[in-house]
């Protein structure tokens, strides 16, 4: 073929290639928002470069982070950690402890509940989807998932023929509250909640525990339901009912990854918990707002600090624990 | 003088932990020739392959592919010398969400220029686009130019690795398989296009396959691979009968035993 | 594996650490007295959380208390904010994906596999380090911070939103690309592909689907996020909803709270659809 209409038929071609028009749409419109968000004047955030901002951000970080007294005796480093140190031990130390019980009540309470719920929500006669090898994929694609759509329900529409019409019903209204708890902000849920309660954590570990429960809830529904059918056929067979045959047969396969996605959520946990206190309740948060009042960045910066620890430390912590669990 | 081969392995060898794939294995493959190679499962076809391909290092003896040793050469000598060889994989090795013509130009990945690989694959100019075309009009599929690969059957998508493997502008053409899973009209339309291919360039043809008969009529030298070593290495005329037996029934018996 | 065999091989591990994180919660929840008792809110708040539930279905229309003449509507205000909201969550989202990209592909196992340069050994571990600690500071700490450093701005907003969605988008991409099966990559190089274009052009587009729904799930969390950066004074949706909620007005509350649930619903409407198109 000469160039010339070699050139014309790929022109051809090319204006009857499949499209997606939605795809292109979306695509577009995303884009597009992130472009106009940029350079929108309602948040104009070109200013964040202009010339009043830089010398705030110069003095902050010459100044306003050294403590005063540090800055009047000139101990640089040593005055810092001297006078971190008091701070530690006066309240820091106690309010990241704190912090992490929190994390630990909640997620204790998730694990619980989700378990239970999950027990009743895990339909049965499910056609197998491959289970994921590895645990990383897990992950991510738990944390992907619709939230306001249960997982997998347009896709799954079809009972399967030995569910009874009831159990059904549940497991669709459990699957219907886990997306809507995952969907509210815990930290929204906590500013109601305190309004509400006598002055505990509860608020906090209730917020936490919400959230976290409707994901762990929907993460162990769907370990139950890719379980291998074996055993449970067998004991279907026998005559036990639904919840007994997913208690029985399928939490000891499911087992192993459940804890570990618990495991995983802690640390998201832990993380939501150093913020939550902000609402009022005794932790990290709680001394960053209080610090914040009193006007004093030097401890707001130290309290950042002190929250990225623990984050970090139950980061270790149960990346350790899961990679025990998989070898185990 | 003769002209060097454009491949030739000296008694090569190749274990991985404590199996051994392939057994000294020495042979030469001249310019222009056109060689299957033969065996049951599990005979070493693919490692042999990949050894000719610059692909993979052998654990003793000597490789030489296009007159270099491939294992001296620095990573870009390295790179430069795969750029000439053409490898159909089994799987074809296909990205599925890439365009047609985006799996095809991922065929010259192996020439100079960084950004310019990014341009390429993002938006061809006219005349790259003219030869993408003229590619897969060799192949016979120049209209699929801008569908999505995923969506091509699977007899589409092995012309598509074979239409990358030519963008190369190879100077060798290896073949892992192609036939295994087409029926055997398909199959002799497949050998037609690669035999042609090589032919019209004058490059060496190397595949691999099951099928005894299809070699023997298209192929002008048959070699048989059982548990890595050679068995026979001739032209299609001289493998008798009972030859084929060996090969193929001492390996099925091998390979119950686990 | 044999997953009945498999759970047939004793696992002192997984008893050993659900008895001690039971324990451990049990034990926290004691020291830090939550007694059962707390849970069943007091006179005050149960009067509260009347009023509360009481206003949900007749949100605030118009402004509840004195306003300017000149000032704009109630509803507008709404839609505003709603708009402030949006853009925050996209502005940090759009800078965290430029960001965690190069970072995800820095950190990933594919890019490096098979180099022996020195920088095969430093550079992701290094950037492996940078996503951790950018992950380990909550946004709403960044976010006060920022407002200390920079002043009220969206942009500090923007910024503490970006940083930690950066680490995350970072790690979990790197775990997507690494999780992509080796095959394309390896035939590229196999034909002299540089293992940057082979990453680029033979394992990147694969990845893609997953990097994209986990990217929308992520726009999803700097939406709640913008939201709940109005708790601290930045102008978006929960600001209202909380100068309204300490004044007592609930029905101008829930007119903020569904603002926020149209949002998200809206949101994730549209973010499935075009999360089954990138798959199919």
């Amino acid at each position: 073929m000469k160039p010339e209409p070699r050139n014309q038929r790929i022109k051809e071609l090319h204006s009857q290639r499949p499209r997606s028009f939605g795809l292109r749409l979306g695509g577009i419109l995303m884009a597009g928002l992130v472009f106009y968000s940029l350079i929108s004047p309602s948040l104009h955030l070109q200013t964040l470069f202009a010339l009043e901002r830089r010398s705030n951000l110069h003095r902050f970080l010459t100044q306003d982070l050294l403590p005063q007294s540090v800055q009047r005796d000139g101990s640089g480093l040593t005055g810092w950690l001297a006078w971190a140190w008091s701070v530690l031990q006066e309240r820091a130390l106690l309010a990241s402890a704190q912090t992490l019980g929190l994390a630990l009540v909640a997620i204790v309470i998730a694990a619980g509940t989700a378990a239970l719920l999950a027990t009743l929500a895990a339909r049965e006669d499910f056609p197998q989807k491959p289970s994921r090898p590895t645990e990383s994929r897990g992950d991510a694609a738990s944390d992907a998932g619709p939230s306001l759509t249960p997982a997998g329900a347009r896709k799954r529409a079809a009972p399967g023929p030995g569910e009874g019409g009831q159990h059904a019903l549940i497991g669709r209204g459990l699957r219907l509250g886990f997306g809507l708890t995952r969907s509210l902000p815990e930290y929204l849920l906590a500013f109601l909640l305190v309004a509400l309660l006598p002055h505990t954590a509860w608020p906090a570990v209730l917020a936490l525990a919400l959230h976290n429960g409707g994901i762990l809830g929907r993460l162990f529904t769907e370990t139950l339901e890719n379980v291998p059918a074996g055993p449970s056929t067998s004991l279907r067979s026998i005559g036990a009912g639904a919840a007994s045959t997913t208690l029985l047969a399928r939490w000891p396969e499911a087992f192993t990854r459940a804890l570990s996605l618990t495991f995983y959520r802690f640390e998201t946990c832990v993380r939501d918990a150093t913020v939550l206190g902000m609402v009022g309740i005794g932790s990290i948060g709680y001394l960053v707002v209080e610090a914040r009042a009193r006007q004093d960045v030097p401890e707001q910066f130290l309290l950042v600090l002190c929250g990225a620890t623990i984050v970090l430390i139950s980061d270790l912590l149960s990346r350790i624990v899961r990679r025990r669990l998989r070898v185990a | 003088m003769k002209p060097p081969p454009a491949c030739r392995l000296d008694q090569v060898s190749l274990s991985l932990g404590d199996r051994t794939i392939l057994q000294s294995i020495s042979l030469e493959v001249g310019r222009g020739e056109q060689v299957a190679i033969l065996g049951p499962s599990g005979a070493g076809k693919t490692t042999l392959l990949r050894m000719l391909s610059a692909g993979l290092p052998p654990s003793q003896g000597g490789v030489r592919v296009l007159d270099q040793n491939p294992w001296q050469l620095k990573r870009n000598g390295l790179r430069r010398l795969r750029s000439k060889i053409g490898f159909v994989h089994q799987d074809h090795a296909l990205v599925p969400n890439l365009r047609v013509w985006q799996n095809v130009a991922v065929g010259r990945l192996g020439r100079p220029g960084n950004l310019g690989h990014i341009r390429r694959l993002t938006l061809a100019s006219p005349s790259e686009l003219r030869d993408l075309h003229e590619v897969l009009e060799q192949v016979g599929i120049a209209d699929l130019l801008f569908q999505r690969t995923a969506d091509l059957s699977g007899g589409e998508q092995q012309r598509v690795a074979i239409a990358r493997s030519l963008y190369q502008q190879p100077a060798l053409l290896l073949a892992d398989e192609p036939v295994a899973s087409v029926d055997p009209a398909r199959a002799q339309q497949v050998m037609d296009l690669l035999l042609d291919l090589a032919d019209s360039r004058d490059i060496p043809l190397v595949i691999s396959m099951h099928d005894l008969e299809l070699a023997r009529r298209n192929m002008s030298r048959l070699i048989g691979l059982r548990n890595g070593r050679v068995l026979f290495d001739s032209t299609p005329g001289e493998v008798s009968e009972s030859t084929i037996k060996e090969l193929y029934a001492l390996a099925s018996q091998e390979n119950e035993a686990p | 594996m044999n997953p009945v065999l498999h759970s047939k091989r004793p696992k002192p591990w997984r008893m050993i650490s659900l008895g001690v994180f039971a324990l451990v919660g049990l034990a926290s929840a004691a020291a830090m007295g939550l007694t059962l008792t707390d849970l069943v809110p007091r006179e005050s708040g149960a009067r509260t959380g009347k009023a509360f539930l009481g206003a949900a279905l007749s949100p605030a229309l118009e402004h509840t208390n004195w306003v300017p003449d000149d000032a704009p509507s109630f509803l507008s205000s709404i839609l505003q904010a709603t708009k402030r909201t949006l853009l925050i969550a996209f502005a940090a989202l759009g800078l965290a994906l430029a960001a965690a990209l190069p970072l995800a592909l820095l950190a990933s196992e594919r890019t490096w596999s098979g180099s022996s340069s020195p920088f095969s050994k430093i550079l992701p571990r290094a950037t492996r380090i940078l996503i951790t600690l950018l992950r380990s500071v909550h946004e709403y700490l960044l976010a006060l911070l920022f407002l200390a450093a920079l002043g009220l701005t969206p942009g500090a907003g923007v910024l503490a939103l970006a940083l930690p969605a950066a680490g995350v988008l970072a790690k979990v991409f790197a775990e997507l690309i690494d999780e992509v099966e080796p095959g394309q990559f390896l035939a590229l190089e196999g034909l002299g592909a540089s293992r940057p274009s082979a990453v680029l052009f033979g394992t990147l587009p694969r990845a893609l689907p997953d990097l994209a729904a986990y990217t929308f799930y992520r726009l999803e969390c700097a939406l709640r996020g913008s939201f709940i950066l109005g708790f601290f004074g930045f102008p978006t949706l929960g600001l209202g909803l909380r100068l309204a909620f300490e004044e007592g007005d609930y029905p101008t509350v829930w007119t903020h709270l569904y603002a926020l649930i149209i949002l998200m619903v809206v949101f994730e409407l549209s973010s499935a659809a075009m999360r089954r198109r990138l798959k199919a």
